[in-house]
Formats: structure tokens, C-alpha cells, sequence
């Protein structure tokens, strides 16, 4: 490939989305390396592309932590059903009566209510610290989003969650999948995440002694991020 | 050795000046590939050596990154690449075309990649006689250098109509099929091209614009 030719064809905004062939990806890699235009086009572009992703992160972060808070509606006084006839019957009711209530003002809305998901990805373990997940407590689930880089791509995975002790506390399966590179998404329960170091290994379900992927990550509660 | 990839933006010719005078003017001027250029480099010479890490950082990032997912994959690669360009220069007339340094570093890139996926190795194995890697990745320079970027892009970004900013996060952040979104749009794949073309171009014309400001000011200064 030569420059006009990389020029005419719009070579360096083709390559940032991804739209070339692995032929043409290689040809154009062995020009842009030797043109200082086209390496000019291709750095700014990416530049570009970076920026805008993690400014466009955090404008989805800033909504979602700026979204009202509901308070829960008190229930009423219930003085008046305090007659020794009726105390125990009264007391029933007035359990399930509260049970119901709890249910239908916090955990269903909260199941209804829409919620921005976090598109943070959390890589495979590297040498700096494991990363912490802000998990808004009032919320009944929070998701997790991994990167997957197999070696080779296996019909499904076994994803195993650990905590600090190494117990195991979920495993489940991924699903076909056919594809050694993409990104694992769990919606979770939040009641089963309570603050702490946790792992996530990935298993070849033919060999699970085998870990295609182990992640690290620490649960904090807080102000969702 | 692990070298600083803290690249500002390149513009071709002009005089050699140094990395400071370089720096402040917001731009890094491109040296040229020459048998000098290669002897310094081999030689340890500070400033050729950061002008390669931010010359071929960006560019290695680039391309790596298209290829793999994992960003610890990818610093290790592009450090290893690296290391394999420096123990070549290192050797009498390794590269026996000083203007083409760019092609020898995408071919030991390619390599490395190719070397990688056919182990399907989670670590890269370092040359045994590689010198030790030092860490001159974190400055106060790359810090501004990206709030900067931040900031243009910023800029940019309320500049365009909202059509645009809606397609640049579903290309973008939300990763979008693209012939799915070029269907919803009712657009082809040229035209999505033009129109993230379109916002690329007003962040480059940013970047000149901001470095042809900075040496006004720095000539009326």
C-alpha cells in the first residue's frame, strides 16, 4: 500500500474501526510504520476514539450516581390494634401485613425500577493490585464484566466465584460460546457478595482442573461507580 | 529497558532541537531515520531513546490492541518488542536500512505476536540477555498530555450535532454491530465512516490549532 493510495481511501479511519481484512490490516500496519502522516492519522485517531470512550464512561457513571433516591414509605401507626382480644391474631396479620409491604415497596421497584449496568471490564490477573467494585447495597444486583483472551476457543467455559478463603460460593456455566476472545457479563446478587477479595476462575468444562483465566477483584459498598 | 510512551503529536522536518524546547512548543518533531539516529540509539542517547518510546509506543498500542483483549498482553508485547529492536541495534549492521526502522519494528512486532499466539503462553518470555527494564512510564508531562487530550476532546465533542455524538457511543462504547446500526440509521458503511471521519478530523484540527496557539504565544512571549 502506498500513501496516496491509503490517503484516497480513507485508509487510517478504516483501520480504527476495525473494517480491514487481516491482509489489508498487515499491509497498512507495514506502511503507517514507515509514513508520518499516516502514523499522524492513526495516533490521533486512536487518541480520539480513547478520549471520547472514557469520557462518554464517565458521563454514564455520573447519571447513574446522580439518579434520585427513592425513601421507603413508613408504615402506618398501628396503636389502635392493641387490645388484649385481638393481640394475637392482630400480630399475624400485622407480620405478614409488613412482609407484603417490604416486599412491594423496596425489593419489587427496585427489581423494576431501570439501572444504568457498569461497562467497567476487569482484566485477567496483572501485576498491579486487584481492582475494587463500588456496589450500591440498596440495589438487589450489581454486574461484572471480564475479559476473556483463551488461547483457544472452547465450546463454553465454567466460571467459578471464590472468596477470600477460596470456598466456593457460584459456578456457572457460560454457555455457547465457540470464541477464544470476549467478554464475560454476570448480572449477581448482591447479597452474595458481601465486601472482600474475591476470584474468578474460568474452567475448560472438558478438563476443570484446567484455568483458561483467573480474575481478582475486591467488593466495596458504596456510592455505585 | 522499558522506555516512557508518552507521545505529543508529530510533525515532519524542521530543525533537531531538544526534548525540552520540544516539549514545550506541545509538539515532538520527527528525527530522521538515519544511520546517526540508529547509533544514538543503540548508544543510550536519553532523548533519541524518548523520541523512539513516544515515536513507536502509540503506533505498537495501536496495533496490538487490535489484536488482543487483554491490556496486560498488550504492555508486555509492545515491551518485548522493544527489548528485541534494542538487542538487534545493538548489533553491528543489524538494520541495513536506517529509513526503514518503522517496517523493523512492525516486522519484530509481528513476530512476537505470531510467537505468542502459536504458544498460547499467558507470560512472554524475555530475552536472557535482555538489560533490565526501567520505569519511566509515569511524568507529570503524560499526565498533562492526557487531561489535555481530555480536554480538546471535550471541546470536540460539544461541537458536534447530537446525531453524531449518539453514533460516536454506540460505535464506540457500546460496540455496536455496525451494519446493525447502519441499518437502524439508514445509512451505508461509507457514510458512518465519514461521520466518525468527521469528528476525527475536528480533534486533529484541534491539535494544530492548539500547537500553531502555543508558539504564537511562545513568539510573543
Amino acid at each position: 500500500m502506498d500513501h496516496q493510495l491509503a490517503e484516497r481511501t480513507g485508509a487510517a479511519d478504516r483501520y480504527l474501526l476495525n473494517e480491514f481484512s487481516a491482509e489489508e490490516r498487515a499491509e497498512f500496519e507495514a506502511h503507517y510504520f514507515d509514513c508520518v502522516v499516516c502514523a499522524s492519522n492513526v495516533r490521533e485517531g486512536s487518541i480520539f476514539i480513547d478520549s471520547v470512550k472514557a469520557l462518554m464512561e464517565r458521563e454514564t457513571e455520573d447519571a447513574a450516581r446522580d439518579e434520585p433516591h427513592v425513601e421507603p414509605r413508613r408504615p402506618a401507626a398501628w396503636f389502635a390494634w392493641l387490645r388484649p382480644a385481638t393481640l394475637t391474631p392482630s400480630l399475624v396479620a400485622l407480620s405478614l401485613a409488613m412482609i407484603v409491604g417490604y416486599q412491594n415497596l423496596l425489593t419489587l421497584p427496585s427489581l423494576r425500577t431501570p439501572q444504568l449496568l457498569s461497562t467497567s471490564v476487569i482484566a485477567p490477573l496483572t501485576r498491579e493490585a486487584a481492582p475494587i467494585v463500588t456496589i450500591d447495597p440498596r440495589l438487589p444486583r450489581f454486574n461484572l464484566n471480564f475479559m476473556l483472551d483463551a488461547p483457544r476457543a472452547n465450546s463454553s467455559y465454567v466460571c467459578q466465584f471464590m472468596d477470600e478463603r477460596g470456598a466456593a460460593i457460584l459456578t456457572m456455566e457460560s454457555g455457547l460460546r465457540e470464541v477464544s476472545s470476549f467478554t464475560l457479563s454476570f448480572l449477581l446478587l448482591t447479597s452474595q457478595f458481601p465486601p472482600g477479595r474475591y476470584t474468578l476462575s474460568v474452567r475448560d468444562p472438558a478438563n476443570r482442573s484446567l484455568v483458561v483465566q483467573q480474575y481478582n477483584f475486591v467488593i466495596r459498598v458504596g456510592a455505585a461507580k | 529497558m522499558l522506555l516512557a510512551a508518552n507521545p505529543i503529536g508529530c510533525e515532519a522536518g524542521g530543525p533537531a532541537l531538544n526534548y525540552a524546547e520540544r516539549r514545550q512548543r506541545g509538539t515532538l518533531e520527527r528525527y530522521v531515520f538515519d544511520r546517526q539516529y540508529l547509533e544514538r540509539l543503540a548508544g543510550g542517547d536519553a532523548e533519541v531513546e524518548r523520541h523512539f518510546a513516544a515515536y513507536f509506543g502509540e503506533l505498537l498500542l495501536v496495533k496490538l490492541r487490535g489484536r488482543l483483549r487483554s491490556p496486560q498482553v498488550v504492555a508486555d508485547l509492545r515491551q518485548e518488542t522493544f527489548v528485541r529492536v534494542f538487542h538487534a541495534l545493538r548489533k553491528k549492521d543489524a538494520i541495513q536500512h536506517p529509513e526503514r526502522l518503522g517496517g523493523f519494528v512492525n516486522s519484530v512486532c509481528e513476530h512476537v505476536l505470531l510467537e505468542y499466539f502459536r504458544s498460547g503462553k499467558r507470560t512472554v518470555q524475555m530475552q536472557e540477555d535482555a538489560t533490565e527494564p526501567i520505569d519511566r512510564s509515569h511524568s507529570v508531562e503524560s499526565e498533562l498530555i492526557t487531561e489535555e487530550r481530555t480536554q480538546l476532546v471535550k471541546r470536540v465533542m460539544s461541537e458536534l450535532p447530537e446525531a453524531d455524538r449518539k453514533l460516536l457511543r454506540e460505535v464506540f462504547l457500546e460496540e455496536r454491530n455496525k451494519d446493525q446500526l447502519c441499518e437502524e440509521l439508514k445509512i451505508d458503511r461509507n457514510y458512518l465512516r465519514v461521520r466518525v471521519h468527521r469528528a476525527i478530523e475536528r480533534f486533529r484540527l484541534s491539535i494544530q490549532s492548539k500547537g500553531k496557539l502555543s508558539r504564537a504565544a511562545k513568539a510573543a512571549g
